[in-house]
């Protein structure tokens, strides 16, 4: 399913929103990535991707309610969501990427 | 906590502007603002708030720069779309985009016009660019503390302990009251002695302004119950002496003698308000709440600071202040009442106005200098851009015929008037930069707040208002003449016609008009600045500098008494002994040591004592007994300023050891305490002490040039020196770059711990105390100088475009027998009269204006009619060589060449 497909940065993105479970705000899906991919995220490379997958109908997001805290200079705070067609793209994915590991694992394994 | 929340570090202005530009509009945008402010306050909690915002200017090209690109891409997808539509130039935005195209053309064809513009108006809105940067950081900014309105200040330098704690008991109008006693004192045991500014501040200093330390602790309720102990140092100290060095807290340091342990560094936004009210200060110890010695009524130490309740008004704590003061006033009379019976009353201002309130007029009177500065080069430029304008007269005729509409023409020219205006304020805001650089580096002092100047958002906002302001301005007139063409007409005559059209031309003689008035309004302004400037450096200031150096010292506590008296003895005694050295005498204070001020000195009150009444007795003082300021001084004083004996004879060695005091007046005292009567040989008491006059001085200019002398009375340094302030006047031929370095080297020889606060050529020690005065006048020379260049290049545009219209009218007049002499008198007598009209009404305005100097003059008043017919006059000599030349010019024309032509 060629409209299904969805790169990597994209598919990381998407599990580390996953990860967070309700409370998936930005900052903390950044943290999230860095600490699992182990490497710098660039926060613009993030905020493209995470519109690209809304326009993909991947997430979703909504504003948090409550006023806002005085660090965010008054500025307002997203919280993410996956939809139901990301979670479909990532199994897509998944076993797409599952089905072409399989017999490779001796290889692998010795390098 | 409330403080704290408001003391949230924000991310760099700018950058955040420019990132909401690239970013998506609404929610998105602003929650992506949002994350990075967040992530920016993290950053700041965890390292200095400069790499803080390092970060963030990264995160313009990092976030905002990927926005940018994706939008571009969109873009280039609908470029089809769009040229399409730019091609019909239809719409609003499409005529505005056909006009910045024309205007752009039209510049390109006349670069140098073009440039004369764009320079003229550069230089007006750099001139008030830079004022408004510095008028916009001293006195529009708000404090840099939380809700700066609610700080108030108790007006008067200082007041007493008991006197702060009276207000702190019986006062419910403020959430805290605190003082803080700025000293200078000497730091020890940290390499070389230097002198720094500490303060000692009493609790709650800290909570007024809401800051919060950046490492390690502010003090604790311990530390103001017995002697200090520990000290919190300013950002600014902590990294300029000890390097950022992280083991700062818990360093032991000696202040004014005094042992200490660093145990807090403030923030480096943090300033203290005495900073701003002179020195900055860089240590905070506590002040002790048991000490003794300064619980006196009479000891005014401390500067009086307090936050007024939420819902409480000025007016209201004034009330009740005054309410106060009124009761102390019955409990303690002889503190809190003046002379007259009445209770002593206190202000209550409003901290901002405590700090700013001196150089307000001086920065409004400037502001209002380079406005007119720059209504000048509109003029000006609306004279071009009208001269200009004869010459496309058919250009927007054409442009009628075929079909534009009036506004449509009017449309164009007010776009290229306001382009031209809008390219000389970005050369106004890089002038801006240069000027505030330049004037912070000048600043003779007395202005504060000066590290708040910038050219930020806010300034580069007001430079695009006056730009655009400026560009409608010198283009209204032009383009409502333009848009009023006769079309047949202008087509009809291509030649032009013999004389330009009255109604243009007599706009612009308006225009000159206006310049001369306004150029004479700024020339009176410096003028009268000038002239007393002048007489300010002539003033007898009743002492002389010539090769004298000054040696100001400060020992702080420190040094005991005896110490300080048998030091200044021993140092003398060296310094005398130096090769090339005349003499050398010390005071408390030589005349404008320590300019602006007498806090250096001790007062007391001076009566005579009669015959009969050999005890003071108490109540019946003869004439108006008055305090005296009291100078200590050493054998050689007066020798060595050469200043004026009057009666008897200055002091030598053996005075000190007389039983009754000998005692030297100036010429003021001695004339209150004895009349016209000769004071040699009369004793009087000060204080409790008699003492009996052996001399009489004239009044020396202590205090500055400016101020008259007070009634001092000199007494004999080594039994009454008690001040922490030695000053030494040294008479010598030897230069003075080598004389400094000997008098240093001595010093140390006799006292090694002592920090020197300076040795100065004693001449550049009064040119300094002036430094003021000749500061702002020079700056007000400057623009009325340009003013009066720019006034007359409008005079001389003119005449010169007048004579070159009427070409043909000299040319026709002179084949009929006018004499080349009667042309440059037709010439000069037109550009005189615009002169003369002008002049009447500068004069007139700059009388109405000079008010405003009124508090800058010296020896004359703003009304002082020798200026005004002077710079008249002057303005009027370079009126008629501008009109000269012109004129000739026009003398100069063959008329057979316009015979032939006709």
């Amino acid at each position: 399913m060629a409209a299904s497909y969805i790169g990597e940065f994209e598919q990381m993105v998407l599990l580390a929103v996953l990860q967070q479970g309700e409370e998936a705000y930005a900052i903390d899906v950044r943290k999230e990535l860095e600490s699992s991919a182990q490497r710098p995220v660039s926060r613009g490379a993030l905020y493209r991707t995470l519109d690209r997958l809304e326009a993909k109908g991947y997430v979703t997001w909504q504003l948090e309610d409550g006023s806002p805290i005085p660090e965010r200079g008054g500025h307002p705070m997203r919280k993410f969501r996956v939809t139901g067609a990301g979670v479909e793209a990532l199994r897509a994915s998944r076993s797409a990427l599952l089905k072409l590991w399989r017999g490779l694992d001796a290889v692998l394994d010795e390098s | 906590m409330r403080a704290g929340a408001n003391r949230v570090a924000a991310p760099p202005a700018v950058a955040e502007v420019l990132l909401r530009g690239c970013l998506p509009k609404g929610p998105v945008g602003g929650s992506i603002l949002g994350d990075l402010r967040q992530d920016f306050a993290e950053l700041c909690s965890q390292h200095a708030v400069h790499r803080a915002r390092r970060w963030y200017w990264g995160q313009v090209l990092a976030v905002g720069g990927r926005y940018l690109l994706a939008r571009r891409r969109l873009d280039t997808r609908a470029k089809t779309r769009y040229s399409i539509s730019r091609k019909t130039g239809s719409g609003l935005m499409g005529s505005l985009m056909q006009d910045l195209h024309y205007a752009f053309r039209s510049f390109a064809r006349r670069p140098g016009f073009s440039l004369l513009v764009i320079a003229l108006l550069g230089l007006g809105i750099g001139a008030t660019t830079t004022i408004f940067s510095i008028v916009d950081g001293v006195l529009l900014k708000k404090l840099p503390y939380p809700n700066p309105r609610e700080l108030v200040f108790f007006d008067n330098p200082a007041h007493s302990v008991p006197l702060m704690r009276d207000w702190q008991t019986r006062t419910n109008s403020y959430s805290v009251i605190a003082g803080a006693w700025d000293r200078t004192v000497d730091l020890t045991n940290d390499g070389a002695p230097v002198n720094v500014q500490a303060a000692l501040v009493t609790e709650d200093f800290f909570r007024i302004f809401g800051v919060t330390q950046q490492r390690g602790r502010l003090f604790s309720d311990d530390d103001f119950a017995g002697p200090a102990r520990v000290a919190v140092v300013s950002h600014r100290i902590w990294q300029t002496r000890w390097g950022s060095d992280e083991e700062t807290i818990g360093r032991s340091i000696t202040l004014a003698g005094q042992p200490l342990t660093v145990v807090g560094i403030l923030p480096r936004s943090f300033k203290s308000p005495v900073a701003d009210m002179g020195g900055e200060v860089d240590f905070f110890v506590p002040y002790n709440r048991y000490d003794e010695t300064a619980a006196s009524r009479n000891w005014y130490i401390m500067t009086v600071f307090a936050r007024l309740r939420q819902e409480v008004t000025h007016e209201a704590a004034q009330a009740e202040l005054d309410a106060v003061s009124r009761q102390l006033a019955q409990e303690h009379p002889d503190h809190y009442t003046r002379r007259d019976g009445s209770p002593r009353m206190y202000q209550v201002v409003s901290l901002h106005e405590a700090i700013v309130g001196d150089v307000k007029t001086t920065l409004y009177m400037l502001l209002g200098a380079v406005g007119l500065m720059l209504l000048i080069a509109c003029a000006n430029v609306a004279n071009l851009v009208l001269a200009r304008g004869t010459d496309r007269e058919r250009e927007m005729a054409l442009r009628a015929a075929l079909g534009a509409g009036r506004s449509r023409v009017m449309a164009q020219l007010f776009t290229e008037s306001v382009q031209l205006s809008v390219i000389g304020g970005g050369l106004g805001v890089a002038l801006a930069y240069v000027g505030v650089n330049a004037f912070e580096a000048l600043n003779p002092g007395g202005i504060p707040r000066v590290d708040s100047i910038a050219v930020d958002w806010r300034v580069m906002g007001f430079a695009l208002v006056v730009s655009a302001v400026t560009g409608v301005l010198f283009g209204v007139a032009p383009a409502f003449k333009a848009s009023r063409v006769d079309v047949s007409e202008a087509l009809k005559d291509a030649t032009g016609s013999v004389t330009a059209g009255r109604g243009r031309q007599r706009l612009r003689s308006a225009l000159v008009v206006l310049e001369i008035a306004l150029a004479l309004m700024l020339l009176v302004g410096a003028g009268l600045l000038f002239n007393s400037f002048v007489r300010l450096m002539n003033v007898d200031p009743g002492f002389s500098t010539d090769r004298i150096t000054a040696v100001m010292l400060r020992p702080g506590p420190s040094f005991p008494q005896e110490q300080r008296r048998e030091f200044t003895r021993q140092y003398l005694a060296r310094v005398r002994s130096l090769p090339g050295v005349e003499a050398a005498a010390a005071g408390v204070t030589i005349p404008l040591g320590t300019p602006g001020g007498s806090m250096c000195c001790w007062m007391q009150v001076i009566r005579p004592a009669t015959e009969e009444v050999a005890e003071p007795v108490e109540g019946t003082p003869l004439g108006n007994p008055e305090s005296a300021i009291i100078t200590p001084v050493t054998p050689g004083y007066f020798e060595v300023l050469e200043a004026r004996l009057v009666q008897g004879r200055g002091f030598v060695d053996a005075d000190e050891f007389e039983a009754m005091p000998p005692a030297v007046m100036n010429v003021s005292l001695a004339r209150r305490v004895f009349g016209d009567e000769r004071a040699v040989g009369k004793s009087f008491y000060f204080g409790d002490t008699r003492a009996v006059v052996v001399g009489v001085i004239d009044d020396m200019r202590h205090w500055g040039l400016e101020r008259e002398d007070d009634e001092h009375l000199y007494l004999p340094f080594f039994p009454y020196a008690s001040a922490h302030r030695i000053q030494i006047a040294v008479k010598s031929g030897v230069a003075f770059g080598s004389l400094a370095e000997r008098l240093r080297e001595t010093l140390w020889v006799v006292e090694p711990d002592l920090p020197i606060v300076d040795i100065i050529p004693y001449e550049r020690q009064v040119a300094n105390s002036i430094a003021e005065p000749r500061f702002y006048s020079a700056l007000l020379i400057s623009f009325a100088t340009v003013a009066m260049l720019l006034a007359a290049g409008g005079i001389y545009g003119s005449m010169l475009y007048a004579v070159g219209r009427r070409h043909r009218e000299m040319g026709i007049r002179l084949a009929l027998g006018a004499r080349g002499i009667n042309v440059i008198g037709m010439i000069v007598r037109h550009g005189l009269m615009l002169t003369a009209i002008g002049v009447g009404l500068g004069l007139a305005g700059a009388y109405a204006a000079s008010r405003t100097l009124e508090s800058f003059m010296f020896g004359i008043t703003a009304a002082d009619p020798s200026t005004y017919v002077a710079v008249s006059a002057l303005l009027a000599a370079v009126a008629l060589a501008a009109c000269y030349f012109p004129a000739r010019k026009a003398a100069a024309t063959d008329p057979m060449e316009t015979l032939r032509a006709e």
